[in-house]
């Protein structure tokens, strides 16, 4: 059953969903690219991070797309989809608001670009992947 | 305004995560792991979001160095 979100394929051929993102100090909805190749959660441009207001957490080391790596400081922030929070794992980086795997596994997304279409549905069956690749390891002695 | 932690904060928290890898690696494979390079007190999750929320509710004037269990950096963009 799909969730109430927005979603659709912009004219750039972005996938976008529409996410409710909780800060300190106030909460914002956008219309996020989704990005399936980041890891984490969420990238924010720095003017969005000052006005929502992040939790800071640290540092963290990140590959980027062309290899490098770089140390970055790591933000924690709410995020909202079809009224589920989630606690999502937050970089301030370039000048789009990126959301990435973290946010996404929780959730089935169907995209059907002869249809321009995007849907976004609760994963049914549930699928613990890191568990089920870590049994696997074990099962093969790969652990 | 500094943003994150320093080089020398973020070295002893590499240095600590150093030691503990193997074993988490058995315990916890493909897990995230927050190290506070101070106490050296450390929190894992399935996420790195959710192993950020287990460090910041039990130490919220904390900051933590993150690692990936499994993987050169925390976070990748591919």
């Amino acid at each position: 059953m799909p969730l109430d979100v927005v979603a659709g394929i912009d004219q750039d051929n972005q996938v976008r969903i529409e996410v409710d993102i909780n800060g300190l100090y106030k909460s914002n909805i956008y219309g996020a690219v989704v990005d399936t190749g980041y890891s984490g959660g969420l990238v924010l441009p720095l003017i969005m991070a000052v006005d929502l207001g992040l939790e800071k957490v640290g540092s963290s080391a990140v590959t980027l797309a062309d290899a490098s790596v770089k140390v970055l400081p790591a933000f924690l922030c709410k995020v909202s989809i079809a009224g589920k929070s989630h606690d999502i794992s937050t970089l301030v980086l370039g000048n789009e608001v990126l959301v990435g795997m973290e946010l996404l596994q929780n959730y089935r997304l169907c995209i059907a670009p002869s249809l321009g279409e995007v849907t976004l549905s609760n994963d049914e069956q549930n699928v613990n992947y890191v568990q089920l690749i870590s049994s696997l390891r074990k099962l093969t002695g790969r652990s | 305004m500094v943003i994150g932690l320093n080089k020398s904060a973020i070295a002893l928290a590499e240095e600590e995560y150093s030691k503990l890898k193997y074993i988490l690696e058995k315990k916890f494979p493909d897990h995230y792991v927050v190290i506070d390079p101070y106490s050296k007190v450390y929190f894992t999750g399935l996420t790195l979001g959710k192993a950020m929320r287990t460090a910041k509710n039990a130490h919220p004037d904390r900051e933590f160095v993150c690692f990936k269990l499994g993987s050169e950096t925390a976070l990748t963009f591919n």
